[in-house]
């Protein structure tokens, strides 16, 4: 059998152990030179990381207008100018609190936008009640109507979208639907949609028709909008972009959504149509985009330049030809036959500023009827 | 002089003294088997000694250096210079290390410079005869030869104390008489001073000076080995 | 521990991964608290944490059997299927609701429930996977003979209790949080809304920030409170711990059950991976308006072109976070086994991270960071990684500190009699022995870093990663890109823990 401890020379390990002083750094100074190599090699890494990340800019412009649309421009101004344009983007899935978020946020110890360019006007109106812009008469905005802009040039309005209500032809005729009360009718019951009127453009909307149908009519549309939602009378899509989807695939037969949504539906050859609802009462409200300087703009020089740029009616013609199919605020400015003309049709009247003044307010109340 | 002193050790875990106090002096060279029952204390009292114990109290020199006062650790456990073989065959050895590396990283703990680090190795590896295995990790090594390695990696580094808990546990009897003999020659030729943990007082009663016989973490009985050494 | 180590490593974390809450938290004040508690937000509150116990259980039941299955039985294919069931884990929840709800007609409360669930089950299925292998194989033999296969099932299930308990908790948190996948599922009938959307909507509708702070601290609360119990059942039962004695157990054999094992294991897979990813590449391909092989083609090839440069920043972040995730993970994760009191309180501090709704994270990561002394580091692809590590980092820790706590302690008091200093012992002696574990750890960062967006997308460079150029896509319907540069998004991510659990003999120790 197998010994545990079979016969070893015991004296050979002895001789061997008692053998040989050694320094008694030795096996540090080896470890050490394997540290310090490692340390060098990460190092080395950190300084490539870094290198990669960091890029100098002339001008950060914080944009809410979709990335697809957005960023095609502004490597256009950046050709045109030489100027490094750093330029950030929100998303819906956030439902659109970062930029604006961010832009308080970082206002406090280190501001870094120098130019908002939103999509809708409520958020810029917020900003200039709360003193956070600059004020900058555009020259390229002269001939942009004045309902578009702030009396005091703190920002201006272009290329404006449509709340429409998209209908699926296939399921509804589009002539049957006229107005925004349709959505509660107990013909379309479960088949109506709107977004959750807590961000983006459907919360713009839900703020603006107090001015123009009454604060009455206004909270009894709220409500009644909530109630039904809670029932499943109406459905309620978490975006603009969603409702429209849910009419494309025709699982609602109509709703409340935006004319650039709407345009990628009929784009795609989906059977949508598009109704400008309440032509002989309070109209179609349109949500310009709006483009301000912040009053601690890093770079505003290079903001003023961009916002002379983008205001061009170059900029609003190119909007109204993408597939976003923007409606120009200059009725002077040429656009497809799909994207409406602003003298053909009853726009919504409000007051913008007013809107954007109240907007906090009225969010908190949709908050309190629709967060049940 | 004496290689462990003890004075007024006790141990309170969970708020149950489960050592002490206990006094006790154990002479250089000697070697000393501790007995008792499962829960005597055995285990605690090697690792008082150690320095591993936590929540002992009192006095412990080893070698006439202060190496706890009360409860603060004077001289901490990876200094004292201590060889310990845990309970169990493969208990504490290192899963990542080879027996080769096992053997070089200890004494590259102690110090050791490289080039003699190898050789140092070589004739332990010889020694406990683990020569075949030298590359294999501690999940491959059978019981026996896991003992062996514990047994390697404590005398490696020539320590003047042994700790050994139950290091006959895992083997037969054979076996255990052999690895007895084996002790008994490193012990003299090492001049070791090795305190050892066992529940079986017989199995080593011809080689060692003393018997501390442990009841309810206190020493009942101190006998002095068989004539026969 | 080195002590120095060990306080460079808290100041670190608490810097990264603290003081983002701790500023947020700072400006809630009395009158903040006052509107909190109102009969809406209780109801909304209550509903969330029934979504919340109602997507955990939906995780422990897929989770237990399917992590145990794949991991410890003669199940056909179990090691493919147990790589694949980590996918649902990667593919955004929200993705993974836009590809099911074409395909049923089932909504609300009840859908979102077993979606979130669904989404989740991966964690219950990887803890549990863990927690069985580290069942020592004697102890399993013993049963097998005592009671056969049930004997063993009926031995196992106590030990494997509390790492399935604690992955339910994380499920919890993950599902109480989700506000989107809610709102999408029921955005067709009775409208089912959750807490997060509260959060989110005061944030639009107050004037003051300590108002719309304040609304994150209940569900803040609930999900401290979910994990309590979980944090103390996994610290009562150790498993076996792990050492040279330890015996792997062999593969079970599960003889007629065989076949219906294997009809399970499909069919989670079926519902949870090869639909959506089905559906997304059928959607790459054009969809119901047309598929082709040309159109996938067309769709993958602008989903390159456009997302490239997107994804590599995007894996460059996420794995510098993960690789800066380690030394961490070793050093508290480390700390955190030792002395019980303190590591119990340590806990708690170090999950805060993880259990604060995103936005406020993301916020709070402006106001700690956007600072003159810090400005260039805040402008920088490096603040996409700070956040990912504060916000990450206590996965890689606990992951850590649950191997450490199963390392047998002789491991280290041998090398401590050896003469190894503290260092030495961590370095040379704790961490290899747990190499799986940091690289499990680390992977779960790489993760959940490649599919954070929430928290990201209030800091600069986060503009530049993948899953924001995946999110404006989605708005704005182009769903053959969306399709395709999703389904890149989850190779990409799934790459590291699949090439691992291919070829490697170990498995990573992703669990607690």
């Amino acid at each position: 059998m197998l010994l545990l401890f079979p016969r070893a020379p015991l004296e050979s390990v002895l001789r061997v152990h008692s053998s040989g002083a050694t320094h008694p750094l030795e096996p540090y100074r080896r470890t050490m030179r394997i540290t310090v190599l490692r340390a060098l090699s990460l190092a080395f890494a950190l300084v490539l990381f870094s290198a990669a990340c960091s890029k100098a800019q002339d001008l950060v412009v914080y944009c809410s207008l979709d990335q697809e649309f957005g960023e095609p421009l502004i490597r256009k101004f950046e050709k045109e100018t030489g100027l490094t344009v750093r330029v950030e983007f929100d998303i819906e899935a956030n439902k659109n609190v970062g930029l604006a978020t961010r832009i308080r946020e970082e206002a406090v110890n280190r501001p870094r936008c120098d130019v908002f360019w939103s999509n809708e006007f409520a958020q810029e109106v917020a900003f200039a009640q709360d003193g956070l812009l600059a004020s900058y008469a555009s020259p390229s905005a002269a001939d942009i109507p004045a309902e578009y802009k702030d009396p005091e040039h703190r920002w201006t309005g272009f290329a404006a979208r449509a709340r429409v209500l998209i209908v699926n032809t296939k399921l509804v005729d589009p002539k049957e639907i006229r107005s925004m009360w349709d959505l509660f009718d107990d013909r379309w019951k479960g088949k109506a949609a709107m977004a959750k009127p807590l961000a983006g453009n459907t919360l713009t909307h839900m703020a603006s028709l107090p001015f123009a149908i009454g604060e009455a009519e206004a909270r009894r549309y709220f409500e009644t909008a909530a109630k039904r939602a809670l029932s499943g009378d109406l459905n309620l899509a978490n975006g603009n972009a969603h409702v429209m989807r849910l009419v494309r695939e025709g699982e609602a037969a109509f709703g409340w959504t935006d004319s650039d949504d709407y345009n990628v539906a009929r784009e795609a050859g989906f059977p949508v149509a598009a109704v400008y609802p309440d032509a002989d009462t309070c109209g179609t409200l349109l949500v310009p985009n709006t483009v301000c300087l912040l009053a601690k703009a890093p770079h505003p020089e290079n903001g003023k330049r961009f916002i002379d740029w983008i205001l061009r009616p170059e900029i609003e013609q190119e909007l109204a030809h993408s597939r976003s199919a923007q409606i120009p605020v200059r009725a002077s400015v040429p656009r497809p036959a799909h994207v409406v003309d602003t003298r053909g049709f009853k726009s919504m009247k409000v007051d913008y500023k007013a809107v954007g003044e109240t907007i906090t307010k009225r969010t908190a109340e949709l908050q309190e009827l629709f967060l049940k | 002089m004496s290689a462990i002193e003890l004075a007024s050790v006790s141990v309170v875990a969970g708020g149950r003294t489960i050592l002490g106090p206990i006094d006790l002096t154990v002479s250089e060279h000697s070697w000393t088997s501790i007995v008792g029952r499962s829960g005597s204390g055995k285990t605690t009292l090697l690792r008082v000694v150690a320095g591993l114990a936590s929540g002992a109290t009192g006095r412990v020199s080893l070698f006439g250096t202060l190496v706890q006062d009360g409860r603060k650790i004077v001289v901490p456990p990876e200094r004292r210079g201590i060889g310990f073989v845990f309970q169990g065959g493969g208990a504490g050895l290192w899963p990542h290390m080879s027996v080769r590396r096992t053997l070089d990283f200890t004494l590259s703990c102690a110090g050791v410079a490289l080039r003699e680090r190898t050789s140092r190795a070589d004739s332990m590896i010889e020694l406990v005869q683990l020569g075949a295995c030298a590359d294999r990790k501690p999940g491959e090594l059978s019981g026996g030869e896991a003992q062996r390695l514990s047994l390697a990696r404590a005398l490696v580094v020539r320590p003047k104390l042994l700790l050994l808990d139950e290091p006959l546990g895992p083997l037969d009897a054979e076996l255990r008489g052999e690895l007895v003999e084996r002790l008994r020659e490193l012990q003299r030729s090492f001049a070791l001073t090795i305190l050892q943990v066992t529940h079986d007082p017989h199995e080593v009663e011809h080689v060692v000076d003393r018997t501390l016989r442990l009841e309810a973490g206190r020493i009942v009985a101190l006998d002095a080995g068989t004539p026969n050494r | 521990m080195n002590r120095t180590l060990l306080l460079a490593a808290c100041i670190a974390f608490a810097i990264v991964g603290l003081a983002p809450v701790a500023f947020m938290f700072a400006r809630v004040g009395g009158d903040g608290l006052d509107a909190l508690f109102t009969e809406r937000t209780l109801t909304l509150l209550g509903r969330t944490a029934m979504l919340g116990l109602g997507a955990a259980s939906t995780a422990l039941v897929i989770g237990v059997p399917f992590g145990w299955l794949t991991a410890r039985t003669d199940v056909f294919g179990a090691p493919v299927w147990r790589a694949l069931g980590i996918l649902p884990l990667v593919l955004p929840p929200l993705i993974l609701a836009m590809s099911w709800a074409p395909m049923t007609s089932l909504r609300g409360g009840l859908a979102t429930t077993l979606l979130l669930g669904i989404a989740t089950f991966p964690l219950v299925a990887l803890f549990t996977a863990r927690a069985a292998e580290r069942i020592d194989g004697r102890r399993e033999e013993a049963a097998l003979m005592a009671g056969g296969l049930r004997g063993v099932v009926r031995m196992e299930l106590p030990l494997l209790w509390p790492s399935a308990a604690a992955a339910a908790t994380f499920a919890f948190v993950f599902s109480v949080n989700d506000f989107a996948v809610p709102d999408y599922v029921s955005s067709i009938g009775p409208k089912y809304n959750v807490y997060a959307d509260e959060v989110f909507a005061t944030w639009r509708s107050s004037t003051d920030s300590a108002r719309a702070v304040a609304a994150a601290l209940p569900l803040v609360l609930l999900t401290l409170l979910a994990l309590i119990p979980a944090l103390e059942l996994r610290r009562r039962t150790p498993l076996a711990a792990f050492d040279g004695d330890f015996r792997s157990p062999s593969r079970l054999r599960l003889g007629v059950w065989r076949l219906p094992a294997l009809a399970f294991v499909t069919g989670v897979l079926a519902l949870s991976v090869f639909a959506p990813l089905g559906r997304l590449v059928f959607e790459s391909g054009g969809g119901a308006r047309g598929f082709s092989i040309a159109n996938m083609q067309a769709s993958f090839g602008r989903a390159i072109e456009l997302g490239r440069v997107n994804l590599q920043s995007s894996i460059l972040y996420a794995a510098a976070a993960a690789v800066l995730c380690i030394p961490l993970a070793i050093v508290l994760g480390s700390a955190l086994g030792r002395n019980a009191r303190a590591s119990r309180i340590a806990t708690y501090a170090l999950v805060l991270p993880i259990v604060v709704p995103a936005i406020l994270f993301g916020i709070g990561n402006i106001a700690t960071w956007n600072r003159p002394a810090t400005g260039a580091l805040y402008d920088s692809g490096w603040m996409v990684v700070i956040l990912y590590v504060g916000r990450f980092a206590p996965f890689a820790v606990l992951a850590f500190a649950a191997g450490r706590a199963m390392l047998d302690p002789r491991i280290e008091e041998a090398a401590r009699m050896a003469g190894a200093g503290p260092l030495r012992r961590l370095f040379c002696i704790v961490t290899p022995s747990l190499w799986p574990a940091i690289l499990g750890g680390a992977t779960l960062v790489y993760v959940f870093s490649m599919r954070e967006l929430d928290a990201a997308i209030f800091v600069p460079s986060a503009n530049g990663t993948v899953l924001f150029r995946l999110y404006n896509a989605v708005h704005f319907g182009r769903d053959d890109f969306v399709a395709a540069l999703a389904l890149l998004v989850t190779f990409f991510v799934v790459l590291p823990g699949l090439v691992w659990s291919t070829f490697a003999r170990k498995r990573l120790e992703v669990l607690p």
